[in-house]
């Protein structure tokens, strides 16, 4: 047999190759027909023309211990041993294989696992046969090897006597060609089995094939999941593989790179193709970030240059995450902020927590830089930011400028319809105004043009409606969020200040208030035959009977709150609520219909908030 | 403990304890719609095939006792990490097709703490790797001229000092 395969070289002709398991040496063997060339999915096996004996280098992880041999009586035949990137402890030379062995159901082959001989061939046969197969074949076929189906593992052997085509198209990819090496030679190179079996045979299907799928084909939202969770050195690489690859990736590259002070890294977005002037999406700036540091002039020039590059951004996202704050890019984006006109979108996430004496505050870089602010900067065009989220954490009520200084929020506030706040890292204690903290920002954004309001508060907040209200009295829309809010049950009495907020058509708060002894009576007033009955009729679990207990609760307050608050615009009424054997949170909705002569509320059992 | 059943979508009945599929925030909420007596008829998954389903009923049996995520969904640690349990990283050494119908499905039943396992599992295979070896990886076409490869090639070398 040797013989035979150390004879003379062969004219290149297409490849056939078989695969079967030797019960005679333990040891798989490759068979070659009538071919000088060979390859096993057109990149990892090959060997070159012309040759009388070769090697074969499996490229990565793949395969070990192969012999190859000729099956046929042809003689034409070059001789080849195999070269292999695995390790030898991964296949022992000494295995025993036997041929139609039957594989244990549901084997699993963790990683780092050796992998039995046996499974090896049989992924060769496998993937040998597989052109033959339909995609949906593929799959199938694919799956239950994974799952290690007995039916599957049995057919593999009575496969493997068939060919496959070459492609050769692609035969450079793998040669590893020595001529002087003799037959059934084996060597292994040493190299840690980087990933699991299942890994090794996606391999063998090789690029082309399927089953490696982009992620790209995923939606969006979880392509960016994804995509968050990489630095950005790993998230450049991914965007420079492909322009969908790239363009998928620009809202988070924006992140990092989109508004630096040199038009060396803007020079990222041009290299392909992408005009900044046409960039509309998300880009976020962080006035901390080292670059920044370069220039100490408010209104750098620069900067502000690099700014105004950006003419059609729609969401802009400001970030302090330390002490430090660049008067530099402050002052440019306040200008920034003026002058355009396209922006939607205003995200202010201000760390003013940490504290250094060797920078000045963010209230004192806030002030200069409004400084450069004049009547002429602002863009003649009507402006479209119509909503700003601003999230700060200043649990030292230290001075930060924006809950001071007005004019930073009367700059941006005329058209600002919608505001998303998050105060709930503001220390509860009275402010510089003896108002409580988060008051002054409330005070500080006031607006008459704010119709849509979410709020988040930490648990210490006293009296939050009677402080919204008094700031924001024409809202339609109002969210509230109270953290931790399940952990400190509140008087429902501070309820009564939503009253006062006529306009309101929605209303989404958290519920936290007990049913206590002095609501009796009302629960009396207002349908309490029927709360009893509704209790008594349906025997269900403690939780059930709790959370329809508090549901009830719900409806009644809601009724009590627009009949005698007199809401006549509410239209829908939602209350958060946890409850203590699951913690989890969980949502009562209530639509109110007024029809001028009784007020008609019902729960809604379908999910969503309102518009 | 009541069962329930799921019926995938190429018509395969598989029966569940209802605690287990009520990770799915999907189904729960069809079960509180319903009033949670589905025990004589089958919930479809119209999205999702047996072999998948399979996987996530696997993997919600594994995780049945676990705490709810936290409510703030868009808190950056449960966003930028790309820890994976020891349980979790054996769950998904799945060929990539399964493992990207995992996440489809626990994005459409949605399962939130499952897609981030998948997620991170697709992050985690990014990590580290230059872009040929992405493209090699997730079989990406490479459809950038040489003229801008050399110029993000350029680009990049900022990043990498």
């Amino acid at each position: 047999m040797s013989d035979a395969l150390s004879r003379t070289p062969s004219p290149v002709s297409m490849v056939a190759v078989d695969v079967v398991v030797s019960e005679s040496n333990r040891l798989p063997k490759i068979c070659i027909n009538r071919s000088t060339t060979m390859t096993i999915e057109d990149r990892h096996l090959v060997i070159d023309k012309d040759v009388d004996d070769a090697n074969i280098k499996l490229e990565g992880e793949m395969l070990s211990n192969l012999n190859m041999e000729s099956k046929s009586s042809e003689t034409d035949m070059p001789s080849c041993s195999i070269v292999t990137d695995l390790p030898a402890d991964i296949i022992p030379n000494n295995q025993a294989i036997p041929n139609h062995q039957e594989i244990p159901n549901h084997q699993e082959i963790p990683n780092h696992q050796e992998i039995p001989g046996h499974q090896q061939i049989q992924t060769i046969a496998f993937r040998e046969n597989e052109e033959s197969q339909s995609d949906t074949e593929k799959i199938l076929d694919e799956s239950n090897y994974i799952e290690g189906s007995n039916e599957k593992k049995e057919e593999q052997p009575a496969r493997a006597t068939g060919a496959i085509d070459a492609q050769p198209n692609n035969l450079n990819d793998s040669i590893v060609a020595n001529t002087q090496e003799s037959p059934f030679s084996r060597t292994h190179r040493q190299r840690p089995l980087s990933d699991s079996a299942i890994y090794v045979r996606r391999r063998l299907r090789g690029p082309t094939q399927s089953g490696r799928r982009s992620p790209l084909s995923l939606p969006n939202e979880i392509m960016q999941n994804i995509l968050e969770r990489l630095s950005h050195l790993d998230l450049q690489g991914f965007a420079s593989t492909s322009r969908s690859s790239y363009i998928v990736s620009l809202p988070i590259l924006a992140r990092y790179a989109t508004l630096p002070v040199n038009a060396h890294r803007l020079g990222f977005h041009e290299a392909l193709g992408t005009n900044i002037d046409d960039y509309i999406r998300t880009a976020i700036v962080d006035i901390s970030d080292e670059v920044y540091r370069v220039s100490n002039f408010p209104g750098d020039t620069q900067t502000r240059q690099t700014l105004h590059r950006f003419k059609n951004l729609e969401h802009l996202v400001i970030r302090k995450t330390s002490q430090f704050a660049s008067d530099a890019i402050l002052g440019s984006l306040i200008l920034y902020l003026v002058e355009q006109s396209t922006l939607q979108e205003l995200t202010l996430e201000l760390d003013c927590n940490l504290k250094d004496k060797s920078v000045r505050t963010l209230g004192y870089k806030l002030r200069n830089a409004l400084l450069g602010v004049h009547n002429g900067a602002f863009h003649e065009n009507p402006r479209k930011l119509t909503k700003i989220n601003f999230t700060i954490k200043n649990r030292n009520n230290s001075y930060d400028g924006l809950s001071q200084e007005n004019d930073f929020w009367r700059i941006l506030m005329p058209s600002v319809k919608s505001l998303e706040v998050n105060l709930q890292d503001i220390a509860s204690a009275n402010g510089h105004f003896g108002t409580p903290g988060f008051a002054n920002y409330l005070d500080a954004m006031k607006s008459l043009n704010v119709t849509s309001l979410e709020i988040t508060f930490n648990n210490a907040i006293n009296r939050p409606y009677f402080q919204i209200v008094t700031y924001f009295p024409n809202l339609r829309r109002l969210k509230t969020r109270i953290a931790g809010y399940h952990s400190k049950p509140r008087s429902i009495a501070e309820l009564a200040a939503i009253g006062r907020m006529r306009a309101l058509i929605h209303l989404d708060l958290p519920w936290a208030y007990e049913i206590d002894s002095h609501d009796n009576g009302l629960l009396g007033m207002y349908g309490k035959a029927k709360e009893r009955a509704m209790e008594v009729v349906q025997a269900k679990s403690v939780l059930e009977s709790k959370q329809e207990k508090i549901r009830t609760y719900m409806m009644k307050q809601t009724r009590i709150l627009v009949n005698m608050n007199a809401l006549v615009n509410l239209r829908g009424v939602i209350w958060r609520y946890m409850l203590e054997p699951d913690g989890n949170e969980k949502m009562a909705r209530f639509t109110v219909c007024n029809n001028n002569y009784e007020i008609d509320i019902t729960e809604m059992k379908n999910r969503g908030g309102f518009n | 403990m009541s069962t329930i059943k799921l019926l995938s979508s190429d018509n395969a009945e598989l029966a569940v304890d209802k605690e287990v599929a009520e990770r799915s925030i999907l189904i729960k909420n069809m079960l509180e719609d319903v009033g949670g007596d589905m025990s004589d008829q089958a919930i479809p998954i119209p999205n999702v095939n047996e072999a998948v389903l399979r996987k996530v009923i696997e993997w919600c049996e594994h995780h049945k006792s676990d705490p709810p995520p936290p409510a703030d969904e868009d808190s950056d640690s449960r966003k930028k990490s790309t820890d994976i349990e020891e349980w979790d990283q054996k769950f998904m050494q799945v060929d990539q097709e399964m493992l990207f119908e995992i996440i489809l499905a626990a994005n459409y039943l949605d399962i939130k703490p499952l897609l981030d396992v998948g997620c991170k599992t697709v992050a985690n295979m990014i990590k580290g790797k230059s872009p040929e070896e992405i493209r090699k990886t997730f079989n990406i076409q490479n459809d950038f001229t040489p003229e801008e490869e050399d110029q993000i090639r350029r680009e990049n070398e900022w990043a990498e000092e």
